[in-house]
Formats: structure tokens, sequence, C-alpha cells
């Protein structure tokens, strides 16, 4: 498990760096990545985790981005990585090449049920932070 | 606009006396900016720079629009709208005595900068509180756009780092870490080949998915070990959950041909890497 956790820490650490996040972004992604991942590990990895990990990782995103005065989209992108189903990805493709189909659609169902169960949770986060665009000023003073 | 600035036909410069300045170096390239344009341009060519590098770095489309009217309405224009697409964008801008300046730009490549979003962010943040005037926003947006990223090696490094954790993550060992850390090494080493040869962003998801597996299988001939958590390992930081994440952020906001076009995109990625991994193990 500790391997895991930091294993976990790294690897969302390292895709930050990649696609070029601000630095002092980073300790913020870390510890959102690793709830996220807590969360889903201890939920037994099902749909209702893939939802509720979504969930926490979505909204823990939303307040942070306000609290530091950037963009919610810098910390989704990398705290969402590691509930991403990379695995059942891999297994789908496996089982297609060993002539499994009954399998293969099963995990590859499962997969892009976990990443629509994500969407989802994303959708919900992001609807309840919602901003509705009333203060653009030149539409007002138009009037 | 309590007497900050007026965008007129023909008028040259009229700057704020109260604009905040914000550091030696880039006083001296807005001064050379404003050497060289008049008011009116700058403030065109500050809110297109802004609206074209956030779609350019895969931001959502909703932010680029907001992030155009935004700065319009704070640099003095008396009416904006904006169509953007992740492909693309039509911004037109009408001035106080009813000139029309219309602008449509192609986005040919996108590449995903976090730091870009951010920059733009903060830009349009002190363009509408007042502490940029359009020389110095666009002086910044100019040097932000000439910022490189990392070299391609520590790139290279960076993502062997990133698909060595994923494949501890998924229950690899220490046989299986140095060999994803090969394999993620020569996927990220072959990216600049590709954007050399300005390959389409398929056909890279399902060239990177064939490098993975081919890697992967070809060190396990060598070294054995599990090749489960390394392939799927090495093939997460691919993935497309930033462009899933965005489509549904458009989507919500309304923006239904932006985010069905990002989600197209994500499901066609993710599709090609798996096929592509299938590929190499059929074999």
């Amino acid at each position: 498990m500790l391997v895991e956790i930091i294993a976990c820490v790294c690897a969302t650490l390292s895709l930050a760096l990649l696609l070029g996040q601000p630095k002092r972004t980073l300790f913020f992604t870390a510890a959102i990545a690793l709830t996220g991942y807590l969360v889903f590990v201890f939920l037994n990895q099902s749909f209702f985790a893939y939802f509720v990990s979504g969930l926490i990782v979505g909204i823990l995103c939303e307040i942070t981005a306000r609290i530091t005065k950037t963009v919610a989209s810098i910390y989704l992108v990398c705290g969402i990585i590691p509930m991403v189903p990379g695995l059942g990805l891999y297994r789908a493709a496996e089982h297609f090449v060993n002539e499994n189909y009954d399998l293969a659609l099963e995990t590859l169902l499962h997969a892009f049920g976990g990443i629509g169960a994500i969407a989802l949770a994303l959708t919900v986060s992001t609807l309840i932070f919602l901003r509705f665009r009333i203060s653009i000023k030149h539409r007002i003073e138009r009037n | 606009m309590d007497g900050y600035l007026k965008v007129e036909k023909g008028s040259e410069v009229s700057l704020s006396d109260n604009a905040v300045a914000v550091g030696a170096v880039l006083s001296d390239k807005a001064s050379e900016v404003k050497a060289t344009l008049s008011y009116k341009d700058a403030a065109v060519e500050a809110v297109v720079l802004a609206t074209l590098t956030i779609l350019e770095s895969s931001g959502e489309t909703y932010r680029a629009e907001d992030t155009a009217l935004r700065m319009a309405c704070a640099l003095g224009f008396d009416k904006a709208e904006i169509l953007a697409f992740p492909t693309g964008f039509v911004l037109t801008l009408t001035l106080k005595n009813g000139e029309i300046i219309s602008t449509t730009k192609r986005i040919a490549e996108r590449s995903l900068r976090l730091d870009r979003i951010n920059e733009v962010n903060s830009v349009s943040r002190a363009v509408v509180s007042k502490e940029l005037d359009a020389f110095k926003a666009l002086a910044r947006l100019k040097e932000l756009r000439e910022s490189k990223s990392l070299g391609n090696i520590k790139k290279a490094f960076i993502f062997a780092i990133c698909a060595a954790s994923f494949t501890l993550m998924f229950g690899g060992g220490v046989k299986e870490f140095f060999i994803s850390f090969a394999a993620g090494f020569a996927v990220q080493t072959s990216m600049p080949v590709y954007s050399y040869l300005k390959a389409p962003s398929l056909i890279v998801s399902l060239f990177s998915g064939v490098l993975a597996a081919g890697i992967t299988m070809a060190l396990i001939g060598l070294f054995g070990g599990n090749r489960e958590p390394i392939i799927a390992g090495s093939i997460m930081p691919m993935l497309p959950g930033v462009a899933m994440t965005n489509a549904v952020r458009d989507t919500m906001r309304g923006d239904l041909i932006s985010g069905t076009a990002r989600g197209t995109d994500a499901f066609l990625n993710a599709l090609l890497i798996a096929v592509g991994v299938s590929l190499v193990l059929a074999i």
C-alpha cells in the first residue's frame, strides 16, 4: 500500500511537470490526486468508486482553484489521472487479441463505464460551482 | 469609462497615467510595442493573442470566449462577440464610433500547456482590474508565447518516471519498473519526430501504443517480467484524461459543438492506443 501511495504521488507529479503545471500548484495537485485515489481504492474500484472519487476530486479542485486564484482545470487534469482506467483498457486489448470476445467486451464496457462515471461526477461538481456569466460589463452597459 | 481610455478611429496612444508598472523588463518591452502600434491595434491584438493562446494550449472553449469578452470590455471596446471552437475562432469587436474589426483565426496545432492557460488567465485578471493596459498586456502575452517548454531529454525522463510510477501502482516489481521506464522514455523521445512530420494526433496515439507495447515485449523477451502492469503503466500518461475533462466542462457550459468534438477526440485516441497495443500483442 505504501508503495502504491508513493507511486501515485510520483506519477501525478511527473505528469503535472510534463504538462507544464506551475510549480506552486504541484503540492495541491498531488494532495488532490492522492485523496481521490485512496477513496477509489477503499471503495473497491467499483462504478460507485469512480463516481465518488471523481466527485471528491472535482469539488476539491474547484475549491483549491478559488483559493489559489488559478484555473480549476489545471488541478483537474492531473488530479483525475490515477482513476483513469488504463489497466482495464489494456486488459480489453489483450482479451481481444486472445479472441475472448465476451471477456473483452465486458472489460471494455467496464473501462468506458468508469470513464463515464468520472465524467458524470465532474459534471456534477462543475455544476455545483457554475458561475453564471452575469458580470460581463459591456453587455449591461449596452442597454 | 471613467476617463481611463478611449478607443477612437485614428487616435494615437491615449494611455492612462494611473496604470501600475508591472516590472522594468516588461515596461521595456511594452514601450517597444507602443512605438510600433496604435492603442487600438494593440488592444485588438492582445484580445486575439489571449484567445489564440488559450485554444492552442487546449484550454476550454468557454474559457477562451469568456477571456476575450472580459478583456475586450476592459480594454474599452463598445461591443464584442466571439464564436470559438477547438479548431479556430471568429472575433468581432465594435469601437465606440461604430467601426467594426473582425478577425478569424484557424488553429492548426494544439498541445497541452497548463502553464500558458494559467498565465493568460492572470493577464486577463490584471487587465480587467486595470493593472495592465493594452501595450503591457500585449507585451506579456508575446513574452509568454515565446517561452519554451521543457527540453526533449528532460521531458522524456519525466514521462519515463510517470510511466514507471503507474507500473508500480498497478502492482509491478523492480524489473517491471525499469522496463516501463525504458518504454516510457522511448515513447516520449519519439514525440519530436511526429511533430516534425506534422502527424495527426490519432496517428501519434496509434504509433505510441505500438511503440510502448513493442519495446515492452522485446525487453520482456530479454529479461522476463509481467507485461500487464508495464504496458498499462506506459500507456497511462497518454490516455486523454484532459480531453475528457474539458469535453465535460465545455458541454456543461453549453458549448455542445466543442464538447462533442473533444469527446470524440478523447474516445478515438483511447481506442487507437488500445488498437496499437493489440497490434503488437497479436504478433
